[in-house]
């Protein structure tokens, strides 16, 4: 099993705001050690598997060996011994951008298939021919028209409404500026426009568009295969 | 977890009392709502304030009161 | 929601504590001083809880003007008692379980009801505002309406003396048990178990009464942010 920590700016726990030992020169860090009992989210080392990772996104990116048992739960991990093996170098604001790119123009693919569904076909072309995430913003928010679901249950105007928000945020994670934010917010936009298009069975799609997001991190970050 | 709901449990979370995974789903929320961020620092920083009620002035003629008696005990 | 991005540093989210706490003095050297006789220390002590012990019997009697004399009447009770208190609980644990048990005897004689018996009134209802957030309707619904701003209070306006008083006025309005639960958890920095002991509430009333006393302090400190326009 591989284990990852997402940390803020030089290895710091965005929650204790504890920095962690890093890696150096090709060596990893200090091993760190939880004394007493653990206990989730409260007590211990939290580490998180690489389906969790689209949860977690944050400033800078870590392989983490462990030692000895580590307790699961649904999106994280804690263990009493751990350390930051080395640092993924290739997670930053390049790629943070182009996850971020991704998850705006598969959001837009959602609103334009809703749109379809529901027999607005002129405004699903003009949100086909968006070309950039600022475009997009902007066409997405006037097929929109506001912000609310229509009574007869109709999906395409929350649906577009998600694709400008995605698109607003890919834009501020290309400004620059708190960028890991931003790029934590465009996913999840992208995964509560996936449940919501689903409907019902909403919990399943956003699962879905979550494990989409982690294989994206594998494939283009992580190189595990 | 929506932002009222982050606003619901924020002191189960700031107490510790908030089982593990309602906690995760909080602080991954945290991570996309600066918001909620705000609210969180501005709870703290209340908190905090509210700190200060020991450094309230005690009336002249009820410290005095309360001195006599302890004088009195002392002498005693 | 969503409107706006989060900062990456959360870790500032924690901030540092604005405002200095009376700082850490040796319970056991207190005892022994107020033993001797000590004037300047009682006076520290009393200048500490005193304010609060008014505001946590005035939960329990008819008046400010009973609860001021519920608090004498503790020190009466705390000077008589000294010698014999036994270091169990902490000198302000003990100071505070006199208090309520004083106060409880005087709100009885005054055939009032307790805070504690009947918690429906202050436990139900939204926290904040039901506009606050976006309704059903909303594609981000139960997400902030309007953005939250961060407060940028200068230091000379966090230890300032009016934003002191806004504080003790927030408190002094709060409902009677929210007020005596604030009061001792954050004015006083008591442990729940201790504050549920001497309240005699549950563990999960006393953090009901907690939040809900939190939030309101909360919301009018935002009201004096924005009041006294500081916000940047």
């Amino acid at each position: 099993m591989s284990w990852f920590k997402f940390l803020g700016h030089d290895a710091t726990a965005p929650f204790s705001g504890r920095p962690w030992p890093q890696p150096s020169g090709g060596r990893p860090g200090e091993w760190m050690t939880w004394p007493g009992p653990r206990d989730p989210c409260r007590a211990g080392l939290h580490v998180c598997r690489l389906a969790d990772l689209p949860l977690w996104m944050n400033e800078e990116l870590f392989a983490v060996e462990v030692d000895g048992e580590v307790d699961e739960y649904s999106t994280f991990a804690v263990t009493a011994r751990a350390r930051l093996s080395a640092r993924i170098e290739d997670w930053g604001f390049e790629t943070a951008h182009r996850l971020s790119d991704d998850c705006a123009w598969r959001t837009r693919t959602l609103a334009v298939e809703t749109l379809r569904l529901e027999g607005r076909d002129p405004e699903a072309a003009r949100l086909l021919l968006c070309r950039t995430a600022d475009e997009l913003r902007l066409v997405a928010d006037q097929v929109a028209h506001g912000e609310h679901f229509g009574h007869d249950g109709r999906l395409s105007a929350p649906l577009a409404g998600y694709a400008a928000d995605a698109a607003a945020f890919a834009d501020r994670v290309r400004a620059g500026g708190s960028w890991p934010a931003a790029t934590a917010t465009t996913a999840f936009i992208a995964a509560t426009a996936a449940r919501v298009a689903a409907g019902g069975g909403g919990s399943v799609a956003e699962s879905a568009d979550r494990a989409l997001q982690a294989r994206w991190l594998e494939q283009q970050v992580v190189h595990t295969s | 977890m929506s932002c009222r709901e982050v606003v619901d449990v924020l002191s189960d979370y700031l107490e510790g009392a908030l089982p593990a995974e309602r906690r995760a789903a909080l602080e991954q929320h945290l991570l996309t709502c600066e918001n909620c961020v705000n609210y969180l620092q501005q709870m703290r920083t209340s908190i905090a304030l509210t700190g200060r009620l020991q450094e309230e002035d005690v009336p002249d003629e009820v410290m005095d009161r309360v001195l006599d008696m302890f004088r009195e005990r002392s002498d005693s | 929601m969503a409107g706006t991005e989060g900062r990456s540093e959360l870790s500032s989210a924690r901030g540092p504590i604005p405002a200095a706490r009376t700082p850490d003095h040796d319970p056991l050297a207190e005892l022994a001083a107020l033993r001797d006789g000590d004037q300047a220390t009682f006076a520290a002590l009393v200048g500490r809880l005193h304010p609060t012990m008014v505001r946590v019997a005035s939960s329990y009697v008819s008046s400010r003007a009973v609860a001021e004399e519920v608090a004498q009447d503790t020190w009466v009770a705390v000077l008589e008692q000294l010698d014999r208190f036994e270091g169990r609980s902490s000198l302000k644990t003990w100071i505070f379980r006199i208090l309520t048990n004083t106060a409880k005897t005087r709100g009885v004689r005054e055939r009032r009801t307790t805070p504690f018996s009947s918690l429906e009134t202050e436990t139900t209802g939204p926290v904040l505002p039901a506009d606050s957030f976006n309704g059903d309707g909303h594609r981000w619904a139960g997400h902030w309406a309007a953005p939250v701003e961060a407060w940028e209070l200068p230091e000379e306006r966090l230890l300032s003396s009016e934003l002191g008083r806004v504080i003790q006025r927030a408190v002094d309005e709060l409902p009677p048990a929210q007020r005596a639960v604030v009061s001792l958890r954050d004015g006083q920095a008591l442990s729940s178990r201790e504050v549920c002991d001497l309240l005699d509430i549950t563990e999960a009333n006393q953090r009901v009464l907690l939040h809900r006393g939190r939030t309101k302090v909360r919301q009018v400190v935002n009201a004096y942010v924005g009041r006294v326009g500081v916000r940047l």
